[in-house]
């Protein structure tokens, strides 16, 4: 467990974070750039000074303004992935891999020993090579590695992925998610892609402007303004935390359940109890103020407007609260709004595609 | 006269210019390295001034740093006097004060050299180290060190040749003492001031075109091994 509440001044802008990180959990710093994710996760570091405040993690001071604690970087036991992967070009895999792997203590690796870290990231066939004859995802394997196998007490993880293509980040990303049923310490991951989030993130802190503006699990978090505003125009949408309930292999559906209801993708390969998060875009939302037959769309929840927000010229947000209590956000045409009558409090039917929820819509 | 290829007189001095050149490039290396990554990677105040007075001897005539050091080492000088009452040593007009002049004129050549290579390595690179837990002296030495060798050797070179070449600072602080101090330069600058020494002349120079040829051969081949070790395009021969 870490617990963050800091002060950080550079020039005109101010980062305040107050946050906790659980060990076990991955916790996502997500927001804009410019936003000050970076700057956070490098006084976590120590690689920049806080103004005020404190840092602990499990039990041990990394900052206190206070009582004059600063921690040295090469103190906290820190496992840092930068967002380039910053590998020691005149030292081959094996040497970068065992580079921080002298300090005493093995917590880690009395839960992931050395062999198996290799066979999860696929680094056996690497050891003899030089960084520069490596591809870049090859690199960041090597990065993620020799931070773990620096034995750390906390994983800070800087877009990681956001320079590598779909497939090799995908690859980064189902690694990080084997990680977090095997590592008992904080993971904190920066980023600004939703799909990131939704594949790996238990719990997510909203930064805006220096601010954090709302932390907590992700499904909880994702239902607030704040989240839909860093979205913007095209990502604005809902995220669920769901369950997968049964697979119809003919049809090829998966059907996930969740408090409010059951709904209909597209099949995914998750095994039938398995959690997953689902993201739906406000875009990807109808709505009806009748129940709907003869329709193509698969999934009808009913719903009720709690909030009507202005988007642009023509569109609005519409906030829906649905049987379970789930936030689901939908955008329609405010000529569409005037024709239905809407208000808040009005009953609607929501209407999503199931074709819609295909990736990246969902990931586990 | 001739002893082999060469007469005495010309081993004497090429042995000579050898000797001065090696003990010049030895000496100022670990100061031109400190130097180097203290402008390369220090902010403080009075960057511009250390800097410029790394660079005066570039600039100086050599005549003028010479006859400074002159001042400086000679019996009543300042260091010179130093040296005479704790160490009864005096080094104005030996081989050691031709090898000092060189070092001083070599200094900022290699300093260049060796600060271009630093400034190259990323310097993400010393915050992953730290945050591996390494110490700055382990940085320094497992880090910093390895990946500046192509500027230690491109520095390394041009001193050595700065060094051979040396000609106007050795005259003025180690004067002109055959076997002493009389470097190649210093040989051939004697023998074409009297005349019908032509033949004697175009020796003395053959044999520095060599020196100079082997030494640039020997870093090429160092540098290409570097290069393909770190896996780069660029090559750091001078």
């Amino acid at each position: 467990m870490m617990t963050v509440d800091f002060q950080k001044t550079l020039g005109t802008f101010t980062l305040s974070a107050t946050f906790a990180a659980t060990s076990g959990r991955m916790t996502a710093l997500f927001g804009r750039s410019g936003a000050g994710k970076t700057t956070l996760i490098d006084c976590l570091a120590g690689l920049t000074r806080p103004d005020t405040g404190e840092i602990i993690n499990h039990g041990r001071v990394f900052y206190d303004a206070q009582k004059a604690i600063n921690l040295a970087v090469q103190d906290r036991r820190v496992g840092y992935v930068f967002q380039e992967p910053r590998l020691f070009p005149h030292l081959s895999v094996k040497a970068n891999l065992m580079f921080g792997a002298g300090r005493k203590q093995r917590s880690v690796e009395a839960q992931i020993g050395v062999e198996e870290l290799l066979d999860l990231l696929g680094l056996h066939p690497l050891l003899t090579r030089l960084p520069h004859s490596l591809s870049g995802g090859e690199r960041q394997r090597v990065a993620l590695g020799r931070a773990l196998l620096s034995d750390p007490e906390i994983l800070l993880l800087d877009e990681p992925v956001s320079a590598l293509d779909q497939a090799r980040s995908g690859e980064i990303l189902s690694f990080l998610q084997t990680l977090k049923g095997r590592l008992n310490i904080p993971m904190i991951l920066v980023t600004h892609r939703v799909e990131d989030l939704l594949r790996v993130a238990d719990d997510l802190v909203l930064i805006d402007n220096g601010k954090v503006i709302a932390a907590g699990p992700l499904a909880d978090v994702a239902g607030e303004a704040g989240f839909q505003s860093i979205l913007g125009d095209d990502g604005a949408g809902s995220v669920f935390a769901m369950t997968v309930r049964n697979h119809r292999r003919t049809d090829h559906l998966s059907t996930l359940g969740f408090a409010s209801g059951d709904l209909f993708v597209p099949l995914i390969e998750a095994a039938v109890g398995e959690h997953v998060h689902v993201r739906i875009k406000a875009t990807d939302v109808a709505i009806a103020k009748d129940r709907p037959a003869n329709i193509s769309m698969l999934n009808i929840l009913p719903a009720e407007v709690v909030e009507i927000l202005g988007w642009q010229s023509g569109q609005i947000n519409l906030r829906l609260r649905l049987p379970g209590g789930d936030v689901l956000w939908a955008r329609i045409t405010a000529k569409s709004a005037s024709d239905l009558k809407i208000a808040v409090g009005s009953k609607v039917y929501a209407l999503i595609k199931a074709v819609a929820l295909a990736d990246p819509g969902i990931l586990r | 006269m001739t002893d082999g290829l060469l007469t005495s007189f010309e081993t004497a001095a090429l042995w000579l210019s050898v000797k001065v050149a090696f003990w010049a490039v030895g000496l100022s290396l670990p100061l031109a390295f400190t130097v180097a990554y203290i402008l390369a990677r220090g902010q403080f105040y009075g960057h511009g001034i250390l800097n410029a007075v790394v660079h005066l001897p570039l600039v100086l005539p050599p005549v003028v740093v010479g006859y400074g050091l002159l001042l400086l080492f000679a019996r009543g000088g300042p260091v010179g006097s130093w040296l005479q009452e704790n160490f009864d040593v005096s080094l104005a007009f030996t081989w050691q004060a031709a090898a000092i002049a060189s070092a001083v004129m070599a200094f900022p050549l290699m300093v260049r050299a060796i600060r271009m290579s630093i400034e190259a390595i990323e310097p993400g690179l010393e915050a992953a180290a730290r945050t591996l837990g390494a110490s700055a002296w382990r940085i320094y030495l497992t880090v910093i060190l390895p990946l500046s060798l192509p500027g230690i050797l491109t520095g390394t070179v041009l001193g050595f040749a700065r060094s051979l070449g040396e000609f106007g600072a050795t005259i003025t602080f180690a004067a002109n003492i055959p076997g002493q101090t009389q470097t190649l330069p210093l040989a051939l600058f004697s023998v074409a001031e009297s005349p019908g020494n032509e033949v004697a002349a175009a020796r003395l120079a053959i044999i520095g075109v060599v020196l100079a040829l082997a030494a640039l051969l020997a870093s090429e081949v160092l540098a290409r091994r570097l290069a393909r070790r770190l896996g780069r395009q660029e090559r750091y021969s001078p």
